[in-house]
């Protein structure tokens, strides 16, 4: 085997089994809110970009037993996001730089409307951004760019692959119970723009964001939309402390997690 | 020159559900030794055909915090893995996974047809056996089966059964059912009247009644290595011991290494 090869195998291992104290309060707490209780029906929803195997994963972990997860990646991911039968919460992580076909586009506005969940994972910043502004600016509240920003005008900018300090801010029910911890090496967009009408949950200290938001809760009037952005890669994805914050997402999206 | 030791592994769904369990199969330690990435629909598969040298680099990487503007900066520890996305070259992959269930745009049809000729694996799970419904080549000179959504050429409808317990038997000597012996999946769905070619190889058959005989073979283009398995739909297969063994011998002699 190459060198690497065997570094990442032990670096998967350490990461499963570090941090995890901090994290097990606020799962159990999260867990007893929803015992008794229907599990929420959630579609993930990947596609258009490379996302590790970790990613799915996540949704097998134990701490996720108290939501019912299929994946359903595109094309016609949200054929049944309209009916009265869809999902309860949306998981997305899907990179669809230019936009959705019409159907899908309808079919999600029908999900939000009917005052469902969206949880927008990583690459899902980026979705649509670049044709269809009601969903960037009334929906998630973000754009992978911030064209105020000089030089940032048609692409983004990302940045590979660094540590940082994630910080929750506010007192709203995903942050509750989570303390700051150190996020493994992670893709960053570091020139979002993020709408001043979402609300912050989360902060990064790396020094060369424009805007440290990590994570916040979309704008939109009806639906509950978070978003967060990292999660690029498989250490982060099976980080117990990045698993929490997800798993904090769904249940609020679902409704879940009362005020 | 990069000696290239693992098996690099593109693993492709779109358009029908399934659980995650599927995905979190490949983080089983028997497929250690692979690099195996899932990329969904609308993917790619231009990274399964042969690369040309990478021209070499024109200067330094853009680095270092502050930089502002588009593209991608490195930030990286030397003892980062490599990602997809970093920008290095591209090792290539050797074997494509599917368990989608589409008709391909043409775009990536052509692609595949490439890949093909250019001798790259093939595992065709579950859904992926409908495939490329309006696309004879592929199932006539590629995979040997289809599972048929509608009437169509002469076809009739596949049907879908319930799940079902299956206890599925290996048929033949081929390297992938080495060291297989019959098994039993408790809560798999069924496949019955599909189309299959008189080319094609057997691996596992079935007596279930609700079941095609024939449930796994190797598919039947010259040059492609190309293996179809009708089950994998549920959590309890995709978690079963014999099952994975048989994806990960699958994946390594499609990839030419049994």
């Amino acid at each position: 085997m190459p060198d690497f090869s065997r570094r990442d195998f032990l670096g998967s291992a350490l990461a499963a089994v570090v941090s995890t104290t901090a994290t097990k309060a606020a799962a159990f707490a999260a867990a007893a809110q929803t015992t008794r209780r229907r599990r929420l029906q959630v579609q993930f929803t990947p596609g258009g970009h490379t996302s590790p195997l970790q990613m799915y994963a996540m949704f097998t972990d134990p701490m996720f037993e108290d939501v019912d997860t299929f994946v359903l990646p595109h094309p016609h991911a949200f054929d049944s996001a309209a009916g009265g039968d869809g999902p309860d919460v949306i998981v997305t992580n899907d990179w669809i730089t230019g936009q959705w076909p019409e159907a899908d586009r309808n079919n999600m506005v029908k999900h939000l409307d009917a005052g469902r969940g969206l949880v927008v994972l990583h690459h899902a910043v980026g979705t649509n951004n670049d044709a269809w502004a009601w969903w960037s600016e009334e929906v998630i509240g973000c754009s992978l760019y911030n064209p105020n920003v000089p030089g940032m005008k048609t692409q983004a900018r990302l940045k590979q692959f660094i540590t940082q300090t994630v910080k929750p801010v506010g007192n709203h029910p995903i942050v509750r119970g989570i303390e700051p911890f150190r996020m493994p090496w992670d893709e960053t967009f570091p020139n979002m723009w993020i709408s001043p009408r979402s609300t912050v949950l989360f902060e990064s200290d790396d020094p060369s964001f424009n805007n440290p938001a990590l994570g916040w809760v979309g704008p939109h009037q009806k639906a509950r939309v978070v978003c967060f952005q990292p999660g690029h890669t498989r250490h982060v994805c099976q980080d117990p402390n990045y698993r929490q914050v997800v798993h904090n997402m769904i249940l609020w999206a679902g409704g879940r997690l009362s005020a | 020159m990069t000696v290239k030791t693992q098996v690099w592994v593109q693993v492709t769904t779109g358009g029908k559900p399934y659980p995650p369990t599927f995905q979190e199969m490949f983080l089983d330690p028997m497929f250690f030794g692979m690099e195996i990435w899932p990329i969904d629909h609308p993917a790619s598969f231009a990274a399964l055909l042969p690369t040309p040298p990478a021209p070499a680099p024109a200067g330094p990487p853009k680095v270092g915090r502050g930089a502002v503007g588009g593209g991608t900066e490195r930030d990286e520890p030397p003892d980062y893995p490599w990602e997809p996305s970093g920008g290095r070259p591209h090792p290539g992959y050797d074997v494509l996974v599917l368990n989608d269930q589409m008709n391909w745009p043409e775009t990536t049809r052509n692609l595949a047809k490439q890949a093909v000729e250019a001798g790259r694996g093939f595992v065709l799970l579950h859904h992926s056996l409908g495939d490329n419904q309006d696309w004879p080549w592929w199932y006539q000179e590629v995979t040997g089966g289809l599972f048929v959504l509608a009437d169509a050429n002469g076809m009739r409808r596949s049907a879908r059964g319930a799940a079902a317990t299956l206890d599925v038997r290996p048929v033949g000597n081929h390297p992938i059912l080495r060291h297989t012996k019959p098994f039993t999946l408790t809560n798999e769905e069924t496949f019955k009247g599909m189309w299959h070619s008189p080319k094609i190889t057997p691996l596992l058959q079935t007596s279930h009644g609700a079941s095609d005989t024939t449930i796994a073979w190797i598919g039947v283009h010259p040059t492609a290595r190309v293996v179809c398995i009708q089950p994998g739909t549920s959590r309890e297969t995709h978690r079963s011991h014999a099952y994975r063994m048989l994806i990960r011998n699958s994946i390594l002699w499609a990839a030419g290494r049994l």
